[in-house]
């Protein structure tokens, strides 16, 4: 009970200080952002962006803001980079996972930039955008356990007799049911409708393992470091599924065009991994110095002197 | 003055008045009694049109209340080309006129000398139809369950009626250009003066500001006779005025009843209180089964009753 | 036990705001918008299925039982993907609105049942006194049977504005702001899914309980007057 108490005064002294100041781990992502808009013009309408921001670092909300600008991440630096390059006026468009595949397919937004893989149904349903990079957030697929087992299981055979879950209408759902399918020891018919509730049952000793993108699991780790770790095991990855993309209404291939055209242009500049970098410090994934990054927000390069 | 011609009322299949007639004088007390279910309570709803009378009609002064019920008027129908073709066909006149559907009739608009049953018939209704709403300002009812209303106080309740109608047939005759004197404000006035008039005459003016909750059952019911006698009808109805009410409070309601029989007012009354029946009607009605098997005066009917059902009833009661 | 508590107060003193200043207020905001907007939308809808319009009666009813028969979320999904069809303006507002109109066409629903049945509940000797004083249809109606049926229906509103608090919930699945929205933002952020769900259930009971009682005291004050 003491404990309860002190900390509760500690949580209210926290609070206290919490309204003033503080690190703002916004300084390098502003920059990006600043330097994306900048001398955008919006001639040629508005470009609607469907997103579901509860996937930390692809998109995500930041508590401290108000309006669109509360939505931030990678994706949404990504659709300020498209609709200046389309010279349209960016309106994002935030709403649940599924919800975000069904304005698209409707029609209520343009396209839709939420961590997306490319998956064989979304193909024939959608029309699917050229890769792009979102740092290691997919390119590695893995297997999150409770801390006591971290980096113990480094092979497929190492989960017999566990239960692993995922979420549903993922690409890691595919990716358990063709590792572990023909396993007869493993159980994976645990489906969740968002990693949030997977994430509780691995903790609640319901499931023993969890399957996410690598992006993900960073942030699930930073925020429950005690508890969650990687268990070591990484998915065997068509190469076609470790990026993400977008998705555009099917038949709309004017503006498939012109979107891949303006991702080239990010490819080839080498956006992506800064802005993955930025995104990263931005959700408190990791630090700025990890990352290579000075107080103001700049990258510190090695052409220094 | 008031005159029921040939009811007939049906509750879907069951059928509750078959064929009564009935005749009122100004000025008369009828009392209809007989056993529950006899339809007696249906008869006096069907004078004011709170029951709408499968077959019959209704008239009060002269004007029709219900809708024309052809069969009473064998003189349109001998207008109607239907009747004509029967005729040709051979029928004599008394058949003809029995074997005429209703459903004949109403779709022949035109007939001998251009005008068909459908034409008369709505001459004869602009001629003599009274609207219902018109009919009742002049019949007054009072109710078993007294029916005050709950959200108005006493004095409310005996307004309501008087101060909307009023003002309702001042904005028509404004409407129409006529002069009149009279404003809103002064049919209000006037309303709450007769209504504190009435209240003094029952003793009751104390009670002007209070609300139906918190009065016994003997006080509402002669309040609800009173709100009834401010609209100054022509005719009171009594549907079982005292039937709801404990036995103490019996007497004080039919003293009103008798005031105001004995003030010459026109009433017809259902009741089961076979004394008050005696005392105070000019004739009785013994309505039984859905007709009105024996009628006559409180003498007649309680003394020398003759039809078989009327004696066993009067057998119970008395 | 203590990592959770810690993690609670954690998640309050960074993200406090959230929950309280956005999605208490938007849950209220939007709660107060469909019972009102209801109400309104509702009472026509009442009078219109007693009317003598047979097309209009028709169609509310038809209205009335769909809107009745089908899940608020679906309800949800067509008011902001396929409305914006039939009324292009709704492209141009933010979803919010979408979210109100449905919101109160689906408050509304149900009101217009609690007001027929209050209006049912009244005696039926009420109108028979009424109109055998000779009233009109409509000053019976006005003077004699919706006051009292007022105190029959107002209850049951106050009940329907504490379920529409309840099912403002749905609306997060476009991140219109309310109290489950907070709880997606914020469980976004830190993946602390228990606690989240915790603190956002606590705040929701605050609201129902309060104003049940609330509501209550209301009504024993009426029961008085």
């Amino acid at each position: 009970m003491k404990k309860l108490v002190s900390m509760i005064m500690a949580a209210a002294m926290a609070l206290c200080l919490c309204a003033c100041g503080g690190e703002s781990p916004d300084k390098a992502y502003n920059n990006y952002l600043k330097e994306i808009t900048k001398g955008a013009s919006t001639a040629n309408g508005t470009l609607t962006v469907a997103l579901s921001p509860d996937f930390a670092p692809m998109e995500f909300y930041d508590a401290s803001k108000k309006g669109d600008a509360a939505i931030v991440g990678f994706d949404v630096l990504l659709a300020n980079f498209l609709a200046k390059e389309l010279g349209m006026k960016l309106t994002l468009s935030p709403m649940s996972f599924e919800a975000c595949m069904a304005a698209v397919q409707s029609g209520k937004a343009d396209i839709s930039i939420s961590g997306f893989s490319w998956t064989m149904e979304r193909a024939e349903n959608y029309e699917i955008t050229d890769w792009y990079e979102a740092g290691d957030n997919e390119t590695e697929q893995v297997i999150i356990v409770k801390k006591s087992n971290e980096n113990k299981y480094t092979k497929a055979e190492s989960f017999a007799g566990m239960k692993i879950a995922y979420q549903g209408s993922s690409l890691q759902q595919q990716l358990v049911k063709e590792t572990f399918g023909q396993m007869s020891d493993v159980d994976i018919n645990n489906v969740y409708s968002d990693i949030g509730a997977a994430v509780e049952a691995l903790k609640s000793g319901k499931v023993d393992a969890v399957a996410v993108a690598k992006g993900n699991g960073d942030a699930i780790i930073a925020n429950a470091p005690n508890d969650i770790a990687f268990s070591g095991f990484e998915f065997d990855v068509d190469p076609i599924y470790e990026n993400n993309v977008c998705l555009i209404q099917k038949g709309n291939t004017a503006l498939l065009e012109k979107v891949n055209a303006a991702l080239a242009k990010a490819k080839e500049a080498g956006y992506y991994k800064v802005w993955y970098e930025a995104s990263q410090i931005y959700s408190s994934i990791k630090t700025a110095d990890e990352l290579g990054y000075d107080e103001n927000g700049v990258k510190i390069t090695e052409t220094a002197n | 003055m008031l005159d029921i011609c040939n009811i007939y009322k049906d509750f879907g299949s069951l059928k509750v008045l078959k064929g009564v007639s009935a005749h009122v004088e100004k000025g008369e007390v009828i009392s209809l009694i007989g056993v529950s279910g006899s339809g007696k309570s249906t008869l006096l709803r069907c004078m004011n049109l709170l029951e709408t009378p499968t077959f019959g009609e209704v008239w009060m002064e002269g004007k029709l209340l219900t809708q024309p019920d052809p069969y009473l008027h064998p003189e349109i129908i001998r207008a109607s080309k239907t009747f004509e073709k029967l005729k040709a066909a051979g029928l004599a006149d008394e058949d003809a006129i029995r074997k005429i559907k209703k459903e004949d009739l109403l779709h022949e608009k035109h007939g001998a000398e251009g005008k068909g049953y459908v034409r008369l018939m709505k001459e004869f209704y602009a001629a003599n139809h009274l609207d219902a709403n018109l009919a009742r300002q002049k019949m007054g009812m009072v109710f078993q369950q007294f029916n005050l209303f709950n959200n108005l106080s006493v004095k409310d309740n005996i307004t309501l009626a008087p101060v909307k109608i009023g003002t309702a047939k001042l904005k028509q005759a404004i409407r129409e250009g006529q002069k009149t004197t009279e404003t809103k404000e002064s049919i209000k006035a006037a309303a709450e003066k007769k209504a504190m008039e009435l209240l003094a005459r029952i003793g009751l003016e104390d009670k002007a500001d209070s609300f139906p909750a918190s009065l016994s059952g003997g006080q509402k019911q002669r309040i609800a006779i009173i709100r009834a006698l401010a609209m100054e009808p022509d005719v009171m109805l009594f549907d079982e005025p005292t039937s709801a009410l404990d036995p103490e409070m019996v007497g004080e309601v039919l003293d009103l009843i008798k005031e105001l029989a004995k003030s010459g007012m026109t009433m017809v009354v259902v009741t089961h209180e076979m004394g008050f029946a005696r005392e105070v009607s000019d004739r009785v009605l013994f309505v039984d089964e859905g007709y009105i098997k024996e009628e006559g005066t409180p003498e007649e009917i309680f003394r020398n009753p003759k039809d078989a059902r009327l004696k066993d009833f009067l057998s119970k009661v008395l | 036990m203590e990592t959770f508590i810690s993690n609670i107060i954690r998640i309050m003193s960074r993200y406090g705001h959230v929950f309280l200043l956005e999605g208490v207020a938007y849950t209220l905001l939007l709660s107060l918008i469909a019972v009102a907007g209801g109400s309104v939308l509702g009472a026509l809808f009442a009078f219109g299925k007693r009317g003598k319009i047979p097309p209009l009666r028709i169609l509310i009813n038809a209205l009335v039982e769909i809107v009745r028969g089908t899940p608020l979320l679906l309800q949800l999904y067509a008011g902001v993907f396929i409305l914006p069809r039939l009324i292009p303006a709704l492209n141009e507002l933010p979803d919010i609105v979408s979210v109100s109109v449905v919101l109160i066409i689906n408050s509304a629903a149900y009101v217009s049942e609690v007001i027929r049945s209050g209006i049912q509940a009244v005696d039926i000797g009420q109108t028979e006194a009424a109109r055998s004083l000779g009233l009109s249809e409509r000053t019976t109606m006005w003077n004699v049977v919706l006051p009292q049926a007022v105190k029959n229906i107002l209850p049951a509103l106050g009940n329907e504005f504490i379920t529409v608090i309840k099912e403002t919930s749905l609306a997060s699945t476009f991140y219109v702001g309310d109290l489950m929205t907070s709880y997606l933002k914020v469980r976004g952020n830190t993946f602390l899914t228990l606690e989240c769900l915790t603190i956002v259930g606590i705040l929701y009971f605050i609201l129902t309980f309060t104003l049940s009682k609330l509501l209550a005291a209301a009504e024993r004050r009426m029961k008085h007057a």
